[in-house]
């Protein structure tokens, strides 16, 4: 790897070396990360602009790289950060950008090296760690994660890890961190990191503050309390001789200074990292928009699929795995997360492609259908994928409350929502007198301040696991309600999708901190609390019946309703998302799940009625032809 | 209009049997579908469904024999048969005819279709693995096997029938004529009469079926394009608009407002295509259409019997292949009548050349530049188009537009198309109703294309409210299944009636003129009993 590595780094050198001489285009370098793509290609694209011919040599494996790169002359003009820059030098950083610019420049200038003006963002240096996870250890600081590093492990880039002055061994040094194990990807490969994260094989993670992943995934910035890491303001830095050479470079550096703020460059950076369009068409529509290049942006956006899920799913937890898993079964498209209360609504009407819900969400709750025996099913969807499982979260918001059947009033999630449905049908199921109170929230908090703040004496929550909401009311000290009984009255062949389990405090101990834990601060769970579990499902648009007369033809081309996902999408998703357990057959499914039954033989005649039909139809193709060559007759000669 | 108007208006309708017939089936049809779609759509479907799947062979048998008919009859020794007298002349010039041809015949599924069944094909070929050049390579091979040859042929031979029987032997222009020629005396009348109520009900719901799904089309296509509502008023909105210029088209003529629309909806088609073509990938787009010539007539020997016993995809072939032929009969009656009517003064080769040829060229030019523009973005550029034709094909047909220099303005474009396709086809149907229920007058009074024109938008705008596309979809194809055995008949009877001009011309009466020609005494079998009812 190492040898790969090197010799990758001398062959880039060796070739872009190779047109050094004479040469009479501005050769615009940068790193090989979506921010110093993006910048750089927005300064190539306003120098083409001005006039200027243009050379790329964008994709440098490391500062260190690019800095010597520009140093020989082989590249005129890369974006850089002056955190970088400091240490570059061997400085210890610096807190303000302003004064460290200054210092650059002052230290730059023998080296015929000059920087330009800051442009605005700042792409520094974080740690960050899963909401849920962050939670769990009860880590807010750097100093708590140095506690607690002993038995963690970090996922960073290869650069990070070798730099001598803001690198990891001095940032471990700085915080006393240890660390179990130590995961590093190249620079290029560094949305793996978080991919680490999320599946878990890395508790925290190096970021750039501009990310696109940190607000998708939601992750907890942790807080640098001892300021080791300095400011990483982005300028580019150009070789003297390149400005003297090209006057006109001059003006385009003025136009892009200070024209990128933070907010900006995080959602260029969603559009390449997220999005998965190129570098350079995005740095052209942003340079369009800020009005500093005329034309029309090409439409490089790839077609989005949205997933719908509930607005307190978690973001970290199964929602990631999810689009993780999406993001690997459509590698062209825009996998995008969609909050909705009633998700699998938004599958119906076409508004997502697909949705992340609980089982009960296919259940028109409220009814129970006669011919089936049960609720019945909603209509044009199925489950592609089992994602995981749900339990009642029964809370009993009046302190004296006791026994869910003596709650007046239920609040749940909003109408339409799994929680809703649940709690509906565990109102019939249980011969509750209780009222449904749903109240609905932005996310998980709101979902929680709601339910509380609803007046009701007992809230239901149909969540997977450590769900941010579910978690916030264990933590303010609501009692569990004991949901039990379940199997009186035939209900498990009329709700057959809620199965009796149990909640533990073990079911919770990865999303509480070991303090917590220790000091038995859930005591609703310190004994098992009986409850119901449901399967916690990936849905997509279901087949429409008679589809043998496809949707095409002269006057036809528009399909009304979604087709269902391909049997390879199918089969690609549940690949990546590697769960054992199946989707339970009452809920209805993909057909490339439906369990592949052994044939028995076909019959020599399958079908009576068909070999009637055929004969029939090659009957009147006999008769059509006799009818052709058959001689005219008898009328003939009487009519001569 | 006054009440006395209206009645002086409506006095030239003739309560005769086929339009009772047909206007009391056709509402009774009509009502069963607006009371209970489900069972409508249920049980038409189903028929439909059992007919695709398990005769999948005669369909394509007997759509690959037209094609061979056709082939015959334009180099055999009917090539030169004129359809019309002997010294007549054409009524269009050549390219207003193809025009109207092109207009009439195609129809809305073009616009979408040219983007998203290759791309579709192209993930999901049948039987062999998709995204690869191989599967892209096939997929303008089926493409092409949908839309092309086959397509037209059927239409081809649905018009030279009733041209020939109307132009050379004078008979009336329905679709009983040569059903009548065929079977003398009452069984044949009888015969006739059954067999235009059936032209008369496969066209009304064909035509009324489409134009749901058309205005949906167009209704999505403006939610994409400026998010207007997609509910019940938009629809409302756009069936009037397209309801007020059929009719205004309708009542103009034939050889004016058709005309016109077709006339204006190749002109833009073309600009369309040939924008497509310069502005995205030219040469890839040639390359793929000078390819697929060569696959589609290499491999249409092959294709054209080409079904998937082995393969255990009847299915697939009944979705889409049996799909496409079962659509084209579906519009073979009305297509067929209008093909007719403006292909006056043709040779028989000039006609297949013509209604053949020449559209299913353009059609995989057609294929080519947009199913290329999309492929190559696939293929080569950004890509995921092909995955999203599986989940919106509108959506997919709009992005790929997006990728060109004023998008917007040929999502405008796209729409403007499908509209002129819609109204033309709506104008055409309205004609050939009116013709087979006023007994066949070239000319039709006024006051049926009101009558028909109107009921057919009544019809639409009821299936809209209905709000159910499978009603659509059944009301549009169920009417080829009984069609298709009419359409086999007429052929017998046309290879009968030529086959008995030529041999009568051949015996030594080559000067008598087209009168004689189907006098009895020249050798013709039609019989003089069939000729004198012609008349009444």
């Amino acid at each position: 790897m190492k040898i790969t590595k090197a010799i990758v780094a001398t062959l880039t050198i060796f070739l872009l070396s190779g047109c050094g001489a004479d040469r009479r285009t501005l050769v615009v370098g940068g790193k090989h990360s979506a921010q110093d793509e993006i910048a750089a290609e927005m300064l190539a694209t306003l120098a083409e602009d001005a006039g200027i011919p243009v050379t790329r040599r964008i994709g440098f494996e490391s500062t260190r790289l690019t800095l010597a790169t520009i140093q020989r002359g082989d590249i005129d003009i890369y974006p850089e950060y002056t955190g970088s820059g400091l240490a570059m030098l061997g400085l210890s950083p610096m807190s303000d950008s302003d004064p460290a610019l200054q210092l650059l420049r002052e230290r730059f200038d023998p080296l015929a090296l000059g920087w330009s003006d800051l442009l605005g963002f700042e792409n520094d240096y974080g740690l960050a760690m899963l909401r849920d996870r962050a939670q769990s250890l009860d880590i807010q600081t750097y100093s708590d994660l140095g506690n607690r590093s002993n038995q963690l492990v970090i996922g960073v880039e290869d650069e990070f890890r070798t730099r001598p002055v803001d690198g990891l061994q001095p940032l471990r040094r700085r915080y006393g961190m240890r660390f179990d194990r130590i995961v590093d990807v190249p620079l290029a490969q560094r949305f793996e990191l978080y991919e680490k994260l999320t599946e878990g094989q890395t508790d925290v993670s190096l970021v750039h503050t501009t990310d696109a992943q940190l607000e998708e995934l939601e992750l907890v910035l942790l807080e640098d309390d001892l300021d080791f890491f300095a400011k990483y303001a982005a300028a580019f830095i150009y070789r003297d001789a390149a400005l003297e050479r090209f006057p006109a470079l001059e003006q385009v550096l003025g136009q892009l200074a200070g024209s990128l703020d933070d907010e900006a460059m995080r959602r260029l950076t969603d559009r390449v990292a997220l999005g998965g369009e190129s570098p350079a068409e995005v740095a052209r529509s942003e340079l369009i928009r800020l009005g500093l290049l005329s034309g029309e942006p090409a439409a490089t956006e790839r077609p989005k699929l949205h997933l719908a899920v509930s607005p307190s799913a978690n973001a970290g937890g199964e929602a990631a795995a999810v689009i993780r898993a999406l993001r690997r079964s459509y590698p062209l498209r825009n996998i995008r997360l969609t909050p909705s209360s009633d998700p699998l609504a938004a599958v119906q009407d076409g508004t997502a492609r697909l949705a992340l819900v609980s089982a009960p969400a296919f259940f028109a709750a409220g009814s129970i259908d006669p011919a089936m025996g049960r609720p019945p099913l909603r209509s044009g969807v199925e489950a592609v994928a089992l994602a995981g499982s749900s339990y009642l979260h029964a809370f009993a918001l009046d302190p004296k409350l006791e026994r869910l059947a003596d709650a007046d009033r239920i609040a749940t999630g909003p109408q339409g929502s799994s929680s809703h449905r649940a709690a509906q049908s565990i109102v019939v199921a249980l011969g509750l007198s209780a009222q449904l109170t749903p109240v609905g929230a932005e996310d998980a908090q709101g979902l929680a301040n709601a339910l509380a703040a609803s007046g009701a004496d007992a809230a239901m929550l149909m969540q997977p696991i450590g769900n941010a909401t579910a978690l916030e009311l264990l933590e303010r000290g609501l009692p569990l309600l004991p949901v039990t009984g379940w199997n009186q009255a035939s209900n498990r062949l009329i709700f057959p999708y809620f199965q009796p389990a149990q909640l533990t405090a073990n079911d919770y101990a990865p999303y509480l901190s070991g303090d917590q834990f220790a000091n038995d601060e859930l005591p609703q769970l310190r004994t098992p609390v009986e409850t119901l579990v449901t399967q916690f499902v990936l849905a997509g648009p279901g087949p429409t019946p008679y589809a043998r007369i496809g949707n095409q033809g002269p006057g036809a081309g528009f399909a009304p309703e979604a087709p269902p996902l391909t049997d390879l999408s199918v089969k690609r998703i549940n690949a990546a998302l590697d769960q054992t357990e199946q989707i339970n057959p009452i809920l209805p499914q993909a057909a490339a799940l439906a369990p592949e039954l052994p044939q028995p033989p076909d019959p020599v005649n399958p079908s009576p009625t068909v070999s009637a039909f055929n004969a029939l139809v090659l009957a009147m193709l006999v008769w059509m032809l006799w009818l052709v060559v058959r001689p005219d007759r008898l009328k003939r000669p009487s009519e001569r | 209009m006054s009440l006395s108007g209206a009645r002086r208006l409506f006095a030239d309708v003739k309560l005769n049997r086929v339009f009772v017939v047909s206007l009391v089936l056709v509402a009774a049809f009509a009502g069963w579908g607006l009371t209970d779609p489900e069972g409508m759509s249920g049980t038409s479907l189903g028929f439909t469904n059992f007919v695709l799947t398990s005769v999948g062979w005669y369909w394509l048998l007997i759509c690959t024999g037209f094609l061979l008919l056709s082939a015959f009859l334009a180099l055999g020794p009917y090539r030169h048969v004129k359809l019309g007298a002997d010294d007549e002349e054409p009524e269009f010039s050549t390219v207003s005819w193809i025009a109207m041809l092109f207009a009439g015949g195609m129809g809305a599924g073009l616009i979408f279709w040219g983007v998203a069944e290759p791309l579709y094909h192209y993930r999901a070929p049948p039987g062999i693995p998709g995204e690869t050049p191989e599967a892209a390579r096939f997929a303008f091979v089926l493409t092409n096997l949908h839309w092309g040859l086959h397509a037209w042929a059927t239409y081809g031979v649905s018009g030279m029938v009733i041209a020939y029987f109307t132009f050379r032997m004078n008979r009336k222009p329905l679709i009983s004529a040569p059903i009548e020629h065929l079977f003398p005396g009452v069984t044949g009348r009888r015969l006739g009469e059954i067999a235009d109520v059936l032209g008369v009900f496969a066209v009304v719901f064909g035509l009324a079926g489409s134009l749901t799904m058309g205005t949906l089309q167009i209704r999505a296509g403006l939610g994409e394009l400026v998010g207007t509502p997609r509910d019940f008023g938009m629809s409302l909105l756009i069936m009037g608009a397209m309801y007020a210029t059929y009719m205004t088209s309708t009542a103009v003529g034939v050889d004016r407002g058709i005309k016109l629309l077709s006339n204006t909806n190749m002109v833009v088609a073309i600009l369309l295509v040939v924008y497509i073509t310069l502005v995205g990938p030219t040469a890839f787009i040639f390359e793929s259409f000078v390819d697929s010539i060569g696959q589609y007539f290499t491999q249409l020997p092959a294709m054209a019997f080409h079904l998937l016993p082995f393969e255990n995809l009847r299915n697939w072939s009944a979705e889409w292949t049996l799909t496409y032929l079962i659509w084209w009969l579906a519009w073979g009656p009305f297509v067929g009548i209008f093909i007719a009517r403006i292909s006056r003064g043709r040779t028989i080769r000039e006609f297949c050349a013509g209604v053949i040829l020449v559209p299913t060229i353009f059609s995989m030019f057609w294929f080519a530049a947009l199913g290329g523009a999309g492929l190559h973005i696939e293929m080569f550029g950004v890509g995921g188009i092909a995955e999203l034709v599986f989940q919106d094909v509108t959506r997919a047909f709009f992005l790929v537009l997006n990728f060109y220099p004023l998008g917007q303005l040929l999502g405008f474009i796209a729409l403007f198309l499908i509209f002129i396709f819609l109204v033309t086809s709506a104008d055409s149907g309205g004609f050939v109703l009116s013709m087979m229920t006023s007994g066949g007058t070239w000319n039709p009074p006024l006051p049926y294309k009101l009558i028909w024109g109107t009921l057919v938008a009544v019809l639409t705008v009821a299936t809209l409210f209905s709000g159910s596309v499978q009603v659509a979809k059944a009301m549009a194809v169920t009417g080829a299944v009984p069609f298709s055995v009419v359409l086999l008949l007429q052929v017998v009877a046309f290879l009968r009636a030529i086959r008995g001009e030529q041999i009568g011309l051949a015996s030594g009466t080559e000067d008598r003129g087209i009168q004689e020609s189907e006098d009895p005494a020249a050798g013709g079998d039609a019989p003089e009993s069939v000729r004198a009812r012609g008349d009444t």
